[in-house]
């Protein structure tokens, strides 16, 4: 044992931060520099005051060749200390040399190996305790790619397959190559015992999991011995490893075969296992979502509800100061998933900008303030690059918020001081708050690098306060859902699943006064995945199938915990409607007289006689429906509920368009309007009359700066009309760059919101804004409209 | 129950979806063209003077004298190794004056009706198709002299994929052919004319299946079978078409 003299250098860099990083107000930016070229954070040690502590190289490696001819590399080995919520961090050089492989937190302090410095050499390992003593021992077995993990008995197992990357002719002339091999390092007072364990003799790649099992065993869970990602050939079964007997034994299969999923022992000697590559949720179509539970009791996986996203190469953190909240993070989606071990429910608990099919390099949970966040960076994942975590690409700091739990409160996450809040959920339906209740965000896609997008069960709450609460997760993932108000509860229909394959979703809600809120899935609820809904003045929704039929839903609650939806018919439209392609979206909004109007999309005017027994007999009148193309729509339906009829409104100027529909009924709608002698088109704000009989034009110059264009999205909101879009000259290359609210008081519309010069739409995506109207209002808005 | 009679009835219940339409003639029997200038397969057709060409105005249709010319013409297929014979059909109007012609038709003992001069004529693509007062955009009405209306609806066969053709007049309902059958696009191209041709007080209708290719129908109401409105007289198949028809068109999704 060696006592190492610290020479620390304390760095507080202010104001300098990466380039893609979106600092939160509350926490310094974050230190650059050697920090980003750290290995993985898989495994820090966190103390009292939040500082998290890890074993790193530094930048000095240098390659010599010894008179043998064997080729050594040098590099020094840093101890580095950071507090992540204020950006202080410090660095000590420890008196050895050697390229660190992996690191666990132990009881006596961070264990860590160090590949052979030159060819022939043995490994070591290593333990630095709290007080700074070094204890070094040599390992001849392979420590590269290896896993440390803590077992229960304070002993650490290190697992490695040798050659999980080679290629499969590599793996084909050394077969033994293929295997599990393992060690354990016991911690003694004088030093560490090293126990070599026998090799599990299952061909496998880097892809399965490890947890620690009561008594001092550790199992292997799942992984595949295939080459490519995903789970062509991923495996269910376990394995347990009892390094007492020193022998390897089968253990229960899991409920699904996963490769790339994360397992971590519970308080309890149970083991959490989520995500991950499964059969149903394959390369192309997942990560899975999918989590399960092994129970000692029964020595049984039981499967638990999922996690409101699918990830993979995820990893598990405990929420500091929060005992019994574990956080999934670091994985290929982009979001950080809470898990609440006392209820086993799941929420999700931030998003980021962008996630990465490499997973994460950084996933370190810290408080401050008595705020929750979490810092996170993504692994490389650019073709050329070496998907390493030294091109880290993407740091953020996010604000968490928490669910209540057991007697823990629940840790609201705060706006910055720009007065909004990014949510990262795209395509999510979006509830406005009223009187007493927040604005609800529910579901939609959040980013999982390249070019992939995942849909998520996931939900929260956006009060007037600036206050952004978890809500429960959906049942059913969705994105493009619809949700409505109904009674003390809401209740979130239609949208497109996880794995959508045309399938329509049951309707699901969550009753605000129930003991444990959660979701229900609703009976007799499905609507078509394609239709418009709105809600009607007494709460009951109204249906707009793309085919123009029309029903009315009400929710039921006979008997009371089984909600249900009763429906009935209404007259069909004069023809189909369907929203477009190009995102102009079909509404309906229910006026306060009982009339209904249904606006936007595209339109179907041909129709044919449908073929039917009586079409042949004579009997009964023929059917139709509508056929042929569609037309941009230029006239909306107004449903008459004294007469129960529907007329159409007259025709508006101008083609198409995106169209809300304000609480009189009258509609607003950017319309399309051919350019002169085959220019571009022009777009125009048009507003028909309540009774839908005239339309006038908004001038362009009354609407500056908003640039009215095909991608200008008029929206209602607390009965105030608003225009998410491009501002003139502020583009964001994809998003909006502003919202304007029309000011009925002086006639004039204002800017509400507007983008930084620089900024990148994905900076946007589901952003939130709480802004005071001058009429006294406060409103609660998303910049992308809804 | 007997296995054959359970048979039986299940293929009952499933024909039921595809309603048999009018038995199309396959070949036509050198009576009837349908355009000028165009290519037929085989050595059916010869020159003569024997014809007569349906001529429609805005306001009237009439017969006139036609001579045909026919010169031998091979056709080279898309996916054929060798060229098919086939005979080049040029028509010459005898006293060419306004109006289109609509078909040109070989006269012979059978039909001893086809005269020169003028046709009743019920509608005509030249005089203006009428669209009933029902929701059905490609349907036809054909008023009828004697009152009353024939109906051309298409009728849209959901399970089937397909367009059927049903003629509807005088409390009868005759489904004829499937229109549009390669582009699955409709339009009210189908009706060429409708009329009294075969002077026997009843209504007859030249109706068109080409698309792409496809026949070209004479249903006269003196060749009818029991329970018809009118039955197949005449028919003509479009020269092949040498492409792809293998989309969904409107019924796609």
């Amino acid at each position: 044992m060696s006592k190492i003299s610290f020479v620390t250098v304390v760095i507080v860099l202010m104001g300098q931060a990466l380039a893609a990083t979106q600092p939160v107000d509350t926490v310094p930016p974050l230190p650059g520099g050697p920090w980003a070229r750290s290995s993985d954070l898989e495994s820090v040690a966190v103390d009292k005051r939040g500082e998290v502590t890890w074993i790193s190289n530094g930048y000095d490696s240098q390659v010599s060749v010894t008179p043998s001819g064997a080729r050594c590399y040098r590099i020094s080995v840093i101890k580095r200390s950071w507090h992540p919520a204020t950006g202080v961090a410090s660095t000590a050089a420890l008196p050895l040399q050697g390229l660190v492989t992996a690191q666990v937190v132990t009881p006596s302090g961070i264990m860590f190996l160090l590949a052979p410095e030159c060819a022939g050499d043995p490994g070591r390992a290593a333990l630095l305790r709290a007080d700074n003593s070094l204890t070094v021992t040599s390992v001849s077995r392979a420590i590269f790619r290896a896993r440390m993990v803590l077992l229960s008995d304070g002993a650490v197992a290190v697992v490695s397959v040798f050659g999980a990357d080679d290629s499969d002719e590599q793996r084909k002339r050394d077969p033994g190559k293929r295997h599990f091999r393992a060690f354990i390092i016991h911690p003694a007072a004088g030093g560490m015992g090293i126990e070599q364990m026998p090799d599990l003799t299952l061909p496998s790649r880097d892809d399965f999991a490890l947890a620690a099992m009561p008594g001092g065993r550790l199992m292997v869970l799942g992984g595949s011995d295939d080459r490519f990602r995903g789970c062509n050939a991923c495996r269910r079964d376990t394995h347990i490893l009892d390094p007492r007997a020193k022998r390897w034994s089968p253990g229960p299969a899991l409920q699904e075969p996963r490769s790339e999923h994360a397992a971590l022992a519970l308080p309890d000697g149970s083991i959490l296992v989520t995500g991950g590559w499964t059969p149903s949720a394959g390369w192309g179509k997942g990560p899975s979502r999918s989590a399960e539970r092994w129970n000692p009791q029964t020595n049984r996986f039981e499967a638990i509800t999922p996690m409101p996203t699918g990830t993979a190469r995820h990893r598990f953190v405990w929420m500091p100061g929060r005992t019994g909240t574990l956080l999934a993070g670091g994985g290929t989606n982009s979001e950080v998933q809470a898990y609440d071990i006392e209820t086993g429910s799941w929420h999700l608990a931030a998003a980021a900008a962008q996630g990465s099919e490499e997973g994460g390099c950084v996933f370190v949970p810290f408080l401050v303030g008595g705020e929750a966040y979490a810092w996170a960076a993504n692994r490389s994942e650019g073709f050329y690059s070496s998907k390493d975590c030294i091109e880290q690409k993407y740091w953020q700091a996010l604000p968490l918020r928490l669910a209540a739990s057991g007697t823990l409160p629940a840790m609201p996450a705060h706006f910055g001081a720009d007065g909004s809040f990014v949510a990262y959920q795209s395509h999510a339906a979006f509830v406005p708050a009223s009187a007493n209740e927040p604005a609800l965000l529910i579901g939609g896609t959040t980013h999982a690098g390249m070019n992939s997008y995942l849909v998520t069960a996931g939900a929260t709450a956006i009060g007037v306060d600036r206050t952004v609460r978890a809500l429960p997760s959906l049942n059913e993932p969705r994105s493009d859902a619809l949700a409505f108000r109904v009674g003390n509860g809401v209740l979130v229909a239609r949208g497109h699943g996880e794995q959508d394959e045309g399938q329509p979703l049951p309707m699901e809600w969550l009753a605000a006064n129930m003991p444990e809120a959660r979701w229900i899935r609703v009976s007799d609820s499905a609507v078509h995945p394609s239709s418009a809904l709105g809600q009607a003045a007494d709460e009951s929704l109204v249906e707009v199938a793309p085919d123009g039929t029309v029903r009315l839903l009400r929710l039921t609650f006979d008997p009371p915990d089984e909600p249900a939806i009763a429906a009935s018919e209404l007259p069909n439209l004069g023809w189909a409607r369907r929203s477009s392609a190009n995102g102009e979206e079909v509404r309906v909004r229910g006026l306060a007289a009982g009339g209904v109007v249904v606006a936007g999309g595209e339109i179907q005017t041909d129709k044919v006689a449908l073929l039917t027994p009586d079409s042949l007999s004579g009997e009964g009148p023929d059917q139709y429906v509508g056929i042929g193309p569609y037309s941009p729509s230029r006239r909306h339906d107004i449903y008459d509920p004294v007469i129960k009829v529907w007329r159409a409104s007259a025709p508006s100027p101008g083609d198409g368009g995106r169209v809300t529909i304000m609480d009189d009924g009258r509609v607003a709608k950017i319309s399309r309007f051919p350019g002169a002698d085959g220019a571009d088109p022009r777009y125009e704000l048009e507003i028909s009359t309540a009774d839908g009989t005239a339309w006038s034009t908004v001038r362009a110059e009354e609407l500056a700066p908003m640039r009215i264009s095909d991608s200008t999205k008029p929206f209602v909101v607390d009965g105030e009309l608003f225009l998410s879009g491009e501002l003139v000259s502020l583009s964001t290359g994809g998003g909006p760059s502003g919202v304007v609210w029309f000011n009925t008081a002086t006639r004039r519309w204002e800017v509400l919101w507007r983008a930084a010069a620089t900024d990148n739409w994905r900076y946007h995506v589901g952003r939130v804004i709480v802004h005071p109207l001058a009429n006294g209002k406060v409103v609660v808005v998303p910049v992308d409209g809804f | 129950m007997n296995k054959v009679l359970l048979l039986l009835a299940v293929v009952l219940l499933a024909v039921w979806g595809a309603p048999s339409a009018e038995e199309v003639p396959l070949s036509n029997d050198a009576s009837m063209v349908i355009g000028n200038d165009v290519w037929q397969p085989g050595g059916r057709y010869q020159d003569g003077d024997d014809w007569l060409a349906l001529v429609c105005t805005p306001a009237q249709c009439h017969f006139e004298p036609a001579r045909l010319l026919v010169r031998p013409e091979s056709w080279q297929g898309h996916y054929d190794d060798e060229p098919t014979e086939g005979q080049q059909l040029t028509f010459q109007r005898s006293n060419a004056g306004e109006g289109e012609v609509v078909a040109w038709l070989r006269k012979s003992p059978q039909r001893q009706w086809l005269l020169p001069g003028p046709v009743v004529t019920y509608a005509s693509k030249a005089g203006g198709l009428k669209r009933p007062p029902t929701e059905g955009t490609y349907e036809i009405s054909v008023p009828l002299t004697e009152g009353g209306e024939a109906r051309f609806v298409p009728l849209y066969d959901r399970e089937g994929g397909i367009f059927q053709l049903q003629l509807r007049a005088l409390g009868q309902r005759q489904m004829l052919g499937e229109l549009r059958p390669c582009s699955h696009e409709l339009s009210t191209d189908y009706l060429l004319w409708a009329g009294e041709m075969d002077r026997d007080g009843k209504p007859d209708y030249l109706v068109s299946y080409v698309d792409e290719d496809g026949p070209v129908i004479l249903y006269l109401s003196g060749a009818a079978a029991p329970e018809q409105l009118a039955g197949v007289s005449v028919a003509y198949d479009a020269p092949p078409f040498g492409g792809e028809c293998d989309g969904m068109g409107w019924l796609e999704g």
